[in-house]
């Protein structure tokens, strides 16, 4: 009978259209390992990517990996984040959910002054929730990555938002917890800035 | 002396009575009570909030929030106005955990006024070996004031480069910038988000008082 209801097509499941935002990372780190600060650094969109393909952060990233910003068709803000695969226009593996903390959204901003704008922008704070991925010798573990970004919005479609940002410039902060594991030693990574840079180009993802 | 110190004391209460048809006499009963010291906060948080003019227009008033409009929101008073002298934000020294409350302490009670919400400070940061370096933490905010005038959550994150602690694990020192979102009442009896894109919470270790808690 279940055989049944599957072939007759009754339980598919509908899809879902996002954008996916081409990104890069730039996070001012302290590396943390067996209880001393190791290093600092930068903790790149190309590190990020390799430890989530389980991979050494020396490795060089394939050129069909990108780092993506996803956003749901009717969203108004970044719901995951991902390397998606440009050529296959798949999810490899998601690294981070993302929980919107809030959004203002606003043609008309009083930030600096009275200045006004036709374009639809939004500003959202974000945390992104790093999940497990990679493998057991590179990979994520967890961790919280927390931003604010900037968004502008095309005026039609459900597709709407045109461009998104984040970066710690400005005053902004950007900062984070970030764990995993690294040639088979654990690390925690306190990121104290950073932002991550959207390219302009845009991908579509139906899942 | 370090920095924070757990006094345990008793109070012998002598009860009698008839309890259960028996008649009890000289029971004693412990009443036992906790003092734990309350070091000094500093919050800023700087961000926007939803607006709309008259015509429905919609768009990003900013905001600042300091100390002050905290204290106010998490007693029920509104943001902007004086304070109660004795009513101080602090945060209460317990050694040895991650979660520390975050209070309006009421320094001429020695009292807790309310529990704002708590601070925690990442288990796995290993600098507690060095007794100080980089940490992250996390602030949650609770549901606390009056109808109109209220703080209903708010959830921040720090790193601070230069947290120390003293030898019994008591947090002694952070200064953390970090970003957030707080929803509260502001005049108001619905919630608004304000979006924080900077805030800063920093204790310099400076005792505010002992509370006294049973």
């Amino acid at each position: 009978m279940a055989a049944g209801v599957l072939a007759s097509g009754a339980l598919a499941q509908s899809s879902t259209t996002s954008q996916v935002f081409q990104v890069d990372a730039n996070l001012f780190s302290v590396v943390l390992t067996n209880g001393f600060e190791a290093s600092k650094g930068i903790l790149t969109g190309a590190d990020i990517i390799n430890l989530a393909r389980g991979r050494a952060v020396t490795s060089a990233v394939p050129t069909n990996e990108l780092l993506g910003l996803v956003v749901q068709c009717g969203e108004d803000a970044p719901t995951s984040l991902i390397v998606f695969d440009n050529v296959s226009n798949t999810n490899l593996v998601t690294v981070a959910n993302i929980d919107v903390q809030g959004v203002v959204q606003y043609t008309v901003s009083f930030v600096a002054g009275i200045k006004s704008s036709g374009q639809l922008r939004a500003d959202a704070v974000l945390a992104a929730n790093f999940g497990v991925s990679g493998g057991v010798s590179n990979g994520w573990t967890s961790g919280i990555l927390a931003f604010p970004v900037f968004e502008k919005f095309t005026n039609s479609g459900s597709c709407a938002v045109q461009s998104i940002s984040g970066n710690s410039i400005s005053g902004n902060s950007f900062v984070g917890n970030l764990k995993g594991i690294q040639s088979g030693t654990p690390f925690a990574a306190v990121i104290t800035k950073g932002k991550i840079i959207a390219s302009g180009r845009t991908w579509t993802l139906v899942e | 002396m370090i920095a924070s110190r757990i006094f345990r004391t008793t109070k012998r209460l002598w009860l009698g009575g008839v309890m259960g048809g028996m008649m009890v006499l000289g029971v004693q009963a412990l009443a036992v009570t906790v003092s734990n010291e309350v070091i000094d906060v500093t919050m800023s948080m700087d961000g926007e909030v939803q607006g709309r003019d008259t015509h429905g227009t919609a768009f990003a008033a900013p905001v600042n929030l300091t100390n002050r409009d905290l204290v106010n929101l998490a007693l029920g008073l509104p943001a902007r106005t004086h304070v109660p002298e004795q009513a101080v934000l602090g945060l209460v020294q317990l050694p040895n955990t991650n979660m520390l409350p975050l209070i309006v302490f009421d320094s001429r009670g020695s009292s807790n006024a309310v529990t704002v919400g708590s601070l925690t400070i990442d288990p796995a940061q290993p600098t507690r070996k060095l007794r100080a370096g980089t940490v992250f933490a996390e602030l949650n905010l609770l549901n606390v004031g009056s109808i109109s005038n209220r703080i209903v959550s708010g959830r921040f994150f720090f790193a601070g480069s230069n947290a120390k602690f003293g030898t019994n694990g008591c947090l002694t020192k952070l200064d953390g910038t970090g970003v957030g979102t707080l929803t509260a009442h502001f005049n108001a009896t619905n919630a608004m988000d304000a979006l924080v894109y900077k805030t800063r919470f920093r204790t310099n270790g400076n005792k505010l008082g002992m509370l006294v808690e049973p």
